[in-house]
C-alpha cells in the first residue's frame, strides 16, 4: 500500500466517527461560545449580539466566585487522595495476600456503580439521625450530626463520596502497569540491598509515571465535571456550601433559564480546564518515563 | 510487595494493625451499600428508628408487578445500550484501527480531537443537543437517546479499541500477508481475533456507560424515554427510598456480572497502552 493511499484510507475510516463526535460534541460546544457572545432570547426579544456583557457579569457574581472556589477545595480534596489511594491498593492488591480476587472485587464495586446510584447510597449513609453513619459514630459516643445539612461538613462529605467512587477506577490502570512491570527490576535491587522503600521510591514510582499523568488528567476533569451527586445528594446548599461549577451552570440554565449567561460560564469552565490540562502536560512532560 | 507492611513493628502488632486497616477499608466499601440493603427490605422505617421496623418484600412485589414500570424501564435501559454498543462500536472499530495502526500525518491532532469530548463537560453540550433535538423531533425518542449515548461512549471505544489494535504485534500481520491472505482475510483472521479482548472490553465499557448514564438521558429522554436511572431519580426526589433502593440494587447486577467479564478480557497490556 502506498503512503498516500494508506492515508485516503485511514480518513476514510476515521470518517464515520468523526462526524458522530463532531455533529454532537464538537459543534454543540463551538455553539456555546457564540451563545456565550449574545444575550438570552426572552419571548418577543430575539438574541442580540453583546460582546463581553455576560462576561462582566460574572465577575460581579458573589454566587459563581464561590462556585469557583468551592470547586477549587473540592479539586485539591479529592484528586490527592484518590490518586494515593488508588496507588496504594494497586499495590496492596498486586502482591501475594489472601483473598485477593476478593479484595479486588471490592474495590471495583464502587467503580462500575453509576454516580446516580452511588449518590443516592450515600445519601442512606449520611441521613441525619437514622443513617447508618450516624448509628456508628453515635455508638462510640461522638455528637450527632447532619453530614450534607451542615455547612462547614457538606463539601467534605461529597468528597469522601467521589474518592470512594474513583480511587478503584485509577485502580485499575495503576494495577494493569503495574502488572506489566518486570520481575527482574525487584529481584536486582533485592541483590544490590536497596529497601522495598526505597525500591519504590525510586523504581516503582518513575517507572508509573505515564499512568499517574493519565489518572491525573482525568481525575482533575472529573473534579469539574462531575454533577450527579450534586443533583441528588445536596443541591449545592446548605447556602451555597457545595455549589460546584457545573452545578451553578446548571441551575443558571436551567432553573433561571438564562442559556447566554450559563453558556458564559461554561466557556470561563473550559477555559479552566484547558489551562490546567496545558499546566499538567507542560509540567510533568519531563518527569515521565515513556519505558 | 504491600505497602502496608511495617517492618518496624513487632509482628501481632503488625497484625493488628493490618487487620484494622483492612476493617476501615471494608467498612468504608461496604457500609453504604449495607445501608442501601436495609432501605431496601425495609417494609416501614423512620426516625427515631435505629433498624427498619419490618422487613419484607411489599415493595419488591410492587416494583415487579407486571405493571410497574421498573421492568419497562430495566427494557429500555438495556435495549439503549444494546443499541448504543452497536453503533459505537461500528465507528470505534475503524477508527480505532486508523488510529492504532496506520501511520498518518496529524496522528497525534486527531487523537486529541477525539479525545476532547471527554475533557469537555457534558451538561452544557446536552443542553445544546437537547434544543437541536426538539427542533428536528428527536427529543423524548429513543434514537435521539442512542446518539448522545454512542457519541459519549465512542470516545472510551475509540480509545480502548485503538491501543488493543496497537498492542497487536505487526509481525504476525506480515507473516500471514506474506503467506498470501489478502488485507481483509489478514484483517478478519489475525488481526481482529488478537484484538478481540479489547474491543470486547470497550464494548462492555460502553454497554455499562450507557446503561449507568443519567444527565444526557434526563435532558435529551424526559418525560417519554425512561430509563432505570431516571426511575431511581424519580423515586429518590420523591422520597420513595425503598424503591430507589430495589432500582440501585438491579443497577449493581449487570455491572458487577460485567465487572467480572471484564477482568478476565480486558489484559494488562492493552490497559497499559491508554493515554499513550
Amino acid at each position: 500500500m502506498t503512503r498516500s493511499a494508506q492515508w485516503l484510507y485511514g480518513w476514510l475510516l476515521l470518517l464515520p466517527a468523526a462526524v458522530l463526535l463532531a455533529l454532537f460534541t464538537h459543534y454543540p460546544a463551538v455553539a456555546t461560545l457564540w451563545h456565550s457572545f449574545r444575550s438570552t432570547p426572552r419571548g418577543s426579544r430575539a438574541s442580540t449580539f453583546v460582546g463581553v456583557d455576560n462576561y462582566a457579569q460574572l465577575v460581579d457574581d458573589p454566587i459563581f466566585w464561590q462556585s469557583l472556589t468551592n470547586n477549587l477545595w473540592f479539586a485539591i480534596g479529592t484528586i490527592p487522595l484518590s490518586i494515593t489511594l488508588a496507588l496504594l491498593m494497586a499495590v496492596w492488591v498486586n502482591g501475594r495476600i489472601a483473598g485477593r480476587g476478593f479484595l479486588r472485587l471490592a474495590y471495583f464495586t464502587p467503580t462500575v456503580l453509576p454516580m446516580i446510584a452511588v449518590a443516592n447510597i450515600w445519601l442512606f449513609f449520611y441521613t441525619p439521625e437514622y443513617g447508618l453513619l450516624e448509628q456508628i459514630t453515635g455508638a462510640f459516643g461522638m455528637p450527632a450530626h447532619n453530614w450534607l445539612g451542615s455547612k462547614n461538613s457538606a463539601l467534605a462529605a461529597l468528597m469522601v463520596v467521589t474518592v470512594w467512587k474513583e480511587a478503584g477506577f485509577f485502580m485499575i490502570f495503576y494495577l494493569a502497569a503495574l502488572q506489566q512491570m518486570s520481575p527482574q527490576l525487584a529481584e536486582a535491587a533485592a541483590i544490590e540491598g536497596a529497601s522495598r522503600a526505597y525500591f519504590f521510591r525510586r523504581v516503582t514510582l518513575p517507572l508509573l509515571m505515564p499512568t499517574t499523568l493519565f489518572v491525573l488528567v482525568n481525575a482533575v476533569i472529573n473534579a469539574f465535571r462531575l454533577v450527579d451527586h450534586v443533583v441528588v445528594m445536596t443541591r449545592g446548599g446548605p447556602d451555597n456550601a457545595t455549589e460546584l461549577l457545573l452545578y451553578y451552570i446548571y441551575e443558571i440554565g436551567f432553573r433561571f433559564w438564562d442559556s447566554a449567561y450559563a453558556a458564559a460560564l461554561t466557556m470561563v469552565l473550559l477555559l479552566l480546564l484547558g489551562v490546567v490540562a496545558l499546566l499538567q502536560f507542560w509540567f510533568l512532560e519531563r518527569k515521565v518515563h515513556y519505558q | 510487595m504491600t505497602a502496608l507492611s511495617l517492618p518496624a513493628l513487632p509482628p501481632p502488632l503488625r497484625t493488628v494493625l493490618r487487620a484494622i486497616v483492612l476493617a476501615l477499608f471494608a467498612f468504608a466499601i461496604f457500609g453504604p451499600l449495607l445501608n442501601l440493603l436495609l432501605w431496601a427490605f425495609a417494609e416501614r422505617w423512620y426516625f427515631p428508628n435505629k433498624l427498619p421496623l419490618e422487613f419484607g418484600l411489599t415493595f419488591w412485589y410492587r416494583v415487579f408487578q407486571p405493571r410497574g414500570n421498573a421492568l419497562a424501564s430495566l427494557g429500555t435501559s438495556v435495549w439503549i445500550a444494546v443499541l448504543t454498543v452497536a453503533l459505537s462500536l461500528a465507528v470505534a472499530v475503524p477508527a480505532g484501527y486508523a488510529l492504532g495502526r496506520l501511520k498518518l500525518p496529524w496522528r497525534s491532532a486527531i487523537l486529541l480531537l477525539f479525545l476532547l469530548p471527554q475533557a469537555v463537560p457534558n451538561l452544557p453540550v446536552y443542553v445544546n443537543i437537547a434544543q437541536v433535538f426538539y427542533q428536528i423531533g428527536l427529543n423524548g425518542t429513543i434514537l435521539g437517546v442512542v446518539l448522545v449515548h454512542a457519541s459519549h461512549g465512542l470516545v472510551l471505544a475509540v480509545w480502548i479499541a485503538s491501543a488493543a489494535f496497537a498492542s497487536v504485534d505487526v509481525s504476525l500481520e506480515e507473516a500471514s500477508r506474506n503467506l498470501g491472505a489478502s488485507p481483509w482475510t489478514c484483517f478478519r483472521t489475525v488481526t481482529l481475533p488478537l484484538a478481540a479482548p479489547g474491543l470486547i472490553a470497550s464494548a462492555i465499557f460502553v454497554f455499562l456507560e450507557s446503561l449507568d448514564e443519567f444527565t444526557g438521558t434526563y435532558f435529551v429522554g424526559v418525560p417519554d424515554v425512561t430509563t432505570l436511572p431516571l426511575l431511581m431519580f424519580n423515586a429518590s426526589m420523591g422520597g420513595n427510598y425503598q424503591i430507589a433502593s430495589i432500582t440501585a440494587l438491579l443497577l449493581l447486577i449487570p455491572s458487577i456480572g460485567f465487572m467480572l467479564v471484564v477482568e478476565r478480557f480486558l489484559k494488562a497490556d492493552v490497559l497499559a497502552m491508554v493515554g499513550r
